[in-house]
């Protein structure tokens, strides 16, 4: 079908390139004891990008049953576009194919694992609702021009637990996501543990006052925080002064202690992807270093606007995370002697700004007195901006892990912060 | 997805033990032209269509989608779902029957389209040196939507909507702020003629303007006035989430428990309304073939009503309110708000501000979330003024409000009768949908707001 599209374009005149995409993926979802939900789901999409007498286009279309409908409607399209910059189209290169494991999933064991969930609270008494989710993933990109094919595949699997406290008339509620790509019942049982432990102690928080202080973020809240600030990196962003960023490379903008990689290529990671959203194959690259603003993510039409080479980076950030550094979690809490630990954000999608760098986030932790954790607090908001986030670093944590697939943070202790509550 | 092949499937999947079946079959076209940097940038056109099959057995769900839309896929489908039922096939035959009619559609021409985006970018530029980008998304997407079910229903409905994005960059001295709006219609492209382009366009660079000035506040709890419109996210988020079925079902609302008693101030009421004409959360049916409806949730500070689909009414025998809604075919539908407004009252805009001495002016906010759960809840304030002394005074920015759903409802002292509607997208257990929120201006008596430590 995609040949016989490529071919029908070429006698209208129109440059054509594919980008199919085709996913399959299981997704069970169980209500305390009993599993209530089984969902599976297979598709087909495609991106057709196309020059036609100079204009730029795109299509997308679930089916490509009748070719010539769809180069009528990039015809049509391409008389309303004023979009004449340049562009370029895939090139062939070689790729080393990925084994995926085709992970046969035994949907009795994920059953009784989710089942298993409700056995917590045995436990956990206090512990009023378990909603456990299980998801697997598979899905390959292949793109096709005239002179090119490339396909690249993943597979991953994602657990959430939904977690809700009761006691004494008070409620909490907590959330587990984990990625991996190996169903590690072991290691998903610790992080629901802990999970259940911190919020716990959220039943009987505390509201503190407006002050400046040291704070720990934790690695899940760094990871939410700054997955919401990458798109400030983007060429198209700085260019359009859309971004924070601009004016800004090869400047100082964080702390020396902030080097932040992106290594989309990297088979080790949960997910990978050898070339981005135009074939342009993907690499290693350090987009901060040593708090110095290096790297400008650039795709094929913003390359061509800076005269430069595209990063491959497309539609695309993949395995992006700060260099860890070596303190444990708790050697950090050591290091805030007086000051507080957030270990829950909300409203991130609107208290995060890409335009100002600003940040204003509802907050939950603990107070550190001496060292050490002490009373739980809740219901005040950090005020920040992303430069003093970065820049007042003191220390950056060795715990790096996914809570995502974009971006990933270790912990970090930041100085001087607003908090605002009571 | 004609109604033949339809009632084949559906009594096909009641082979499977399933006591409830659904096909959703969804075909849709969507246009979006963007501008930018002085020119139409990007025009993508896109065409999905697909199935979602849903199958139940008491509270057991079994859901299914694909875009391969042959009778034998879908058997094969439906034929692979059938081991999760250990349950004897039900022999009754359903006999379908269709209801709905299709929507007249006019479209603009490409012409008045690239016209209507010139002429708000000259407008915006025109009006104040100091805008830097004019960026407008519009778009333009007609649906038609099948809904079969056990329940012997074949509805068909056409929805056609089009919007309107319009943000504006602004920059001085080194400084860059951005202001959005959007306009957006449960109907074709003519709804737009009816958009005060002159009025809206400046009403969006002078609120840029004033973020420029825009300085943190002093945080608190405080008393604060929400203007009328966009003010209602708070209503939407921090009680109507906690009123569908979805949260209610599991005993994971802090609204559980609650109908009959009194949970608000006696000056709110609160409806969810699926039949307003034209606005961007209206249907005829929702996504279970149900007519949408007014559903009076909260009536001067007395809970009312719960947001039902047919799953979870099996539970909760409460009763359908025609609020099933999911974002496409990949998801099985859940209980979802429509247009939800807090009704108008007859309080003065002006004695809300008598004897405020310090407190915050929300004259836009920027969306938030909430934790049905807990009732606890977050929202920025995109655009917001100090109030000194009873009187508007300096742009503040990046004020957040937190609180609880129970708190808040009992802390508004005060609703006038200007109501206006804003539309918005709402994100949640079935997708994204489409909804509108409405309020008069609103004065709440006291709320935490997060800025800075000091003036």
């Amino acid at each position: 079908m995609i040949e016989k599209l490529i071919k029908e374009g070429i006698k209208k005149d129109l440059k054509l390139e594919v980008l199919k995409s085709t996913s399959k993926s299981i997704y069970l979802k169980s209500f305390n004891q009993r599993i209530e939900k089984l969902e599976i789901s297979e598709s087909e999409y495609y991106k057709i990008k196309s020059v036609y007498k100079g204009k730029n286009l795109n299509l997308y279309t679930s089916n490509l049953n009748n070719p010539s409908d769809i180069i009528s409607a990039l015809i049509k399209d391409s008389l309303l576009s004023d979009n004449k910059e340049k562009t370029t189209f895939a090139k062939q290169f070689k790729i080393e194919s990925k084994k995926l494991k085709n992970l046969n999933i035994n949907l009795d064991e994920i059953k009784e694992f989710l089942k298993g969930l409700n056995n917590l609270k045995k436990e956990y008494p206090f512990l009023d609702t378990v909603i456990g989710s299980f998801s697997y993933f598979q899905n390959t990109k292949e793109i096709t021009n005239k002179d090119t094919f490339l396909k690249d595949n993943n597979e991953f699997i994602n657990v959430g637990v939904e977690l809700t406290i009761k006691e004494d008339k008070k409620t909490e509620t907590a959330y587990v996501d984990v990625f991996s790509k190996d169903f590690d019942k072991i290691k998903i049982m610790q992080k629901i543990k802990a999970k259940i432990e911190s919020t716990y102690d959220k039943l009987n928080f505390q509201t503190p006052n407006n002050m400046k202080v040291k704070v720990l973020l934790t690695n899940e809240v760094m990871s939410g925080i700054f997955d919401n600030f990458i798109d400030v990196f983007f060429a198209k962003n700085i260019r359009l002064k859309q971004s924070v960023m601009v004016g800004k490379l090869n400047k100082k903008i964080f702390s020396n202690k902030i080097t932040i990689v992106e290594d989309p290529a990297n088979t080790n990671m949960v997910t990978s992807n050898l070339f981005d959203g135009e074939g342009t194959q993907t690499y290693y690259k350090e987009i901060v270093k040593e708090g110095v603003f290096k790297t400008i993510l650039y795709d094929n039409k913003e390359a061509i606007i800076a005269k430069t080479k595209s990063t491959g980076n497309s539609n695309l950030i993949k395995n992006c995370y700060l260099k860890p550094g070596k303190m444990s979690f708790n050697e950090l809490i050591k290091k805030v002697k007086d000051g507080i630990i957030v270990d829950r954000v909300d409203g991130l999608h609107v208290g995060t700004r890409t335009l100002t760098g600003d940040i204003a986030l509802q907050c939950q932790g603990y107070i550190v007195k001496n060292g050490k954790k002490d009373k739980a607090i809740k219901m005040f908001v950090m005020t920040t901006n992303i430069f003093e986030l970065l820049g007042n670093v003191i220390a950056v944590g060795n715990d790096l892990e996914n809570f995502g697939l974009s971006v990933m943070f270790p912990s970090i202790l930041v100085e001087n912060i607003n908090i605002s509550g009571e | 997805m004609n109604e033949e092949l339809a009632e084949h499937l559906i009594n096909y999947s009641l082979t499977t033990g399933a006591d409830f079946s659904e096909i959703f079959y969804e075909n849709f076209q969507n246009r979006s032209i963007t501008f930018l940097n002085n020119k139409i940038d990007k025009v993508n056109t896109s065409y999905a269509e697909g199935v979602g099959i849903r199958l139940a057995l008491k509270d057991n769900i079994l859901y299914a989608d694909t875009n391969t839309i042959t009778k034998e896929n879908l058997t094969k489908i439906i034929t692979k779902l059938k081991d999760n039922f250990n349950s004897k096939p039900k022999l009754e035959n359903v006999v379908l029957k269709s209801a709905g009619k299709k929507r007249q559609y006019t479209d603009m021409t490409d012409k008045d389209k690239k016209e209507f985006l010139e002429t708000i970018n000259k407008i915006a530029r025109e009006y104040d040196k100091r805008v830097i980008e004019v960026k407008i998304v519009f778009d333009i997407l007609k649906k038609e939507i099948i809904i079969a079910n056990s329940l012997g229903k074949y509805i068909t409905e056409d929805r056609n909507y089009t919007g309107v994005r319009i943000s504006i960059t602004v920059s001085e001295n080194d400084k860059v702020e951005k202001s959005s709006e959007m306009y957006r219609f449960f109907d074709d492209t003519s709804f737009i003629k009816k958009i005060d382009l002159e009025t809206e366009i400046k009403k969006i660079v002078d609120s840029a303007i004033n973020k420029l000035k825009a300085v943190y506040i002093k945080g608190g709890k405080m008393p604060v006035i929400l203007e009328s419109g966009f003010g209602a996210v708070i209503f939407h988020e921090a009680c109507g989430h906690a009123m569908e079925a979805t949260a209610v079902a599991k005993n994971l609302s802090v609204l559980n428990g609650k109908l009959g008693k009194k949970i608000a101030s006696k000056k709110v009421t609160i409806i969810d309304d699926g039949t307003i004409p034209n606005l961007w959360g209206t249907t005829t049916y929702d996504d279970e073939g149900n007519k949408t409806r007014k559903n009076i949730l909260i009536k001067n500070g007395i809970l009312k009503s719960y947001l039902v689909d047919y799953l979870n009414d099996r539970q909760m025998k409460h009763g359908l309110t025609g609020s099933s809604r999911r974002q496409n075919f990949r998801f099985a539908p859940t209980s979802r708000m429509n247009n939800t407004y807090l009704a108008p009252g007859t309080d003065k805009i002006a004695d809300m501000f008598k004897n405020i001495k310090y407190g915050l002016y929300a004259k836009k906010l920027g969306g938030g979330s909430v934790d049905t759960a807990t009732g606890d809840f977050n929202f920025l304030v995109e655009e917001g003024y100090l109030i000194k002394n009873g009187k508007i005074a300096t742009p503040v920015k990046m004020a957040s409000l937190i609180g609880n759903t129970l708190e808040i409802l009992s802390n508004v002292e005060m609703v006038s009768d200007d109501l206006k509607y804003s539309s918005g997208g709402c994100g949640s257990e079935s997708g994204w949908v489409p909804v509108t929120i409405g309020q008069p201006t609103v004065k709440i008596s006291s709320i935490l707001v997060g800025g800075a430590s000091n003036d």
